[in-house]
């Protein structure tokens, strides 16, 4: 104990001091597999040659982390730079996901790629394996010219998921009806720059789903996109392409967040079915291209009008 | 019900604390007596959340025996600290807490809060947080310790924590090829 004193005496502010006592590694697995949770996955294999305690460790952590940022991968990167930097991240996802024990649980699988993807059927074959897991948080952002589509997933893999978000992805003709159907227990879906595709109806049902963000999305199937979500508290409808118009039904709502485009959002008969819908909202937030008259609004008891001027 | 009551004591937090009601008191393994906001210990313990409710909890101290006086100020610390900071937004949208940054990233007050603890404090609140049940503080711990990993070679990790590397040189060799994968950069 006695330097472990002294090291507090002279640099008592950090913990960056060497350790008389390996208490990290005496640390539960648990523990230690929520360190790694915060490490790039990179960093989290190769804890394995640590010593004999951390050999497998990475192999049951229920985190899988896989980011093309953590290994250099920028859309700005020179051609021939970028291909071999992609081909290492690759060799890595594939291995990371092979080797790993695929006997212990994954409570949340998140894939980045924020850069051009350069082939297709390897990020297919991650997403796939990732929600075969059964995650109760997922997180896929795949940057693709066109959008990367949604491979068809197993409706039942969703049975635990809570949180699910999703960036730059085509979610075609089948998204909605999975939502529906397949997750008992929803509550945070955020889609950003997520196109729904097909000839039917689309849109988003479910009595779990607690938390709706909508940013830069697109409905392209011509119907109208409904949105059934009865215990919705907090929405966010930022721009994106809803011509065929929204159908609300969210009598929970408490909290609303607005923001429309002058031309494309939505149309003007529909952004005004849209506020009749927030009756019960008490904290609203509406964007300044509101085309709709809101003064019809300022009367509501208790709402709370913010319009953030520019 | 449970959001009215959220509210109510949010707003009130300090009041009460300062009238010395609406807390409960805890003892450390060495006898030491430190009392809690009774909302923030229910709201971030899983384990005193379930005492409070089952009516377990002693006015002259709960008993805490794995935990050390050094840990359990830091326990008390944190939770009256975290009882004063809630967002105004937190209180409208009910109790319902939302992460909105990528993994649970610790805030700024929290980041001041866990710099200034030594190595061993540091590992003692982490083992008080997991004994309590406290998920944001294990995550704030947590995300400390992987902060004193991320980017450092083995051997400064091994000197850090003071891992006793026990691989001969021929298993470390095979690893590293087993996972060459993994350690590109090599």
């Amino acid at each position: 104990m006695q330097p472990e004193l002294m090291a507090k005496r002279t640099k008592a502010s950090s913990p960056d001091v060497v350790a008389a006592v390996d208490r990290l590694s005496n640390l539960p697995d648990g523990l230690i597999h929520t360190v790694m949770s915060f490490l790039p996955a990179p960093e989290v294999v190769r804890t394995c040659v640590l010593s004999q305690r951390w050999r497998s460790l990475w192999r049951s952590a229920p985190y899988i982390n896989i980011d093309a940022q953590d290994f250099g991968i920028s859309t700005i990167n020179r051609r021939d730079d970028a291909l071999e930097k992609w081909a290492r991240f690759e060799d890595f996802a594939t291995n990371l996901l092979l080797f790993r024990d695929n006997t212990s649980p994954v409570g949340e699988f998140r894939l980045q790629c924020h850069s051009l993807a350069y082939n297709q059927r390897h990020v297919n074959r991650w997403v796939l394996r990732g929600i075969k897991y059964c995650p109760s948080v997922l997180n896929i952002s795949v940057l693709k010219f066109p959008r990367f589509k949604l491979p068809p997933v197993v409706a039942s893999n969703f049975c635990h998921l809570k949180k699910l978000h999703l960036d730059e992805l085509d979610l075609g003709s089948h998204f909605a009806g999975l939502l529906c159907s397949a997750c008992p227990v929803m509550e945070d879906l955020e889609l950003r720059h997520c196109e729904f595709n097909g000839n039917s109806s689309q849109g988003i049902t479910s009595p779990t789903l607690q938390k709706l963000v909508l940013e830069y999305c697109g409905n392209y199937t011509g119907y109208p996109f409904a949105i059934t979500v009865p215990s919705l508290v907090y929405l966010c409808l930022k721009y994106g392409c809803y011509r065929a118009g929204i159908s609300c039904k969210m009598d929970s709502l408490v909290t609303a967040k607005i923001y429309v485009s002058e031309n494309d959002t939505l149309p003007q008969q529909n952004q005004r079915e849209l506020l009749c819908s927030l009756c019960n909202v008490t904290n609203l937030e509406l964007g300044e291209n509101f085309g709709v008259e809101v003064h019809l609004l300022e009367n509501h008891p208790v709402l709370l009008l913010y319009v953030p001027y520019s | 019900m449970e959001v009215d009551k959220g509210k109510g004591e949010a707003e009130e937090t300090r009041k009460v604390a300062e009238a010395d009601r609406d807390t409960v008191t805890l003892k450390s393994s060495d006898g030491k007596l430190f009392e809690v906001s009774k909302e923030a210990a229910a709201r971030l313990s899983t384990v005193l959340a379930g005492m409070i409710a089952g009516g377990s909890i002693d006015d002259n101290g709960t008993d805490l025996k794995q935990i050390g006086s050094e840990a359990l100020e830091n326990v008390v610390d944190y939770c009256n600290k975290h009882a004063n900071s809630i967002p105004s937004a937190a209180l409208i949208s009910s109790s319902i807490s939302f992460n909105t940054a990528p993994f649970k990233e610790p805030e700024e007050w929290e980041r001041k809060f866990v710099d200034r603890l030594s190595h061993d404090a540091l590992f003692d609140l982490v083992e008080a947080a997991n004994f309590l049940g406290m998920e944001r503080l294990l995550d704030v711990t947590c995300h400390k310790i992987s902060e004193m990993m991320k980017g450092k070679s083995p051997d400064q990790i091994r000197e850090v924590f003071n891992i006793k590397n026990d691989y001969t040189k021929e298993e470390l060799e095979e690893i590293r090829q087993e996972l060459a994968w993994a350690f590109y950069d090599d």
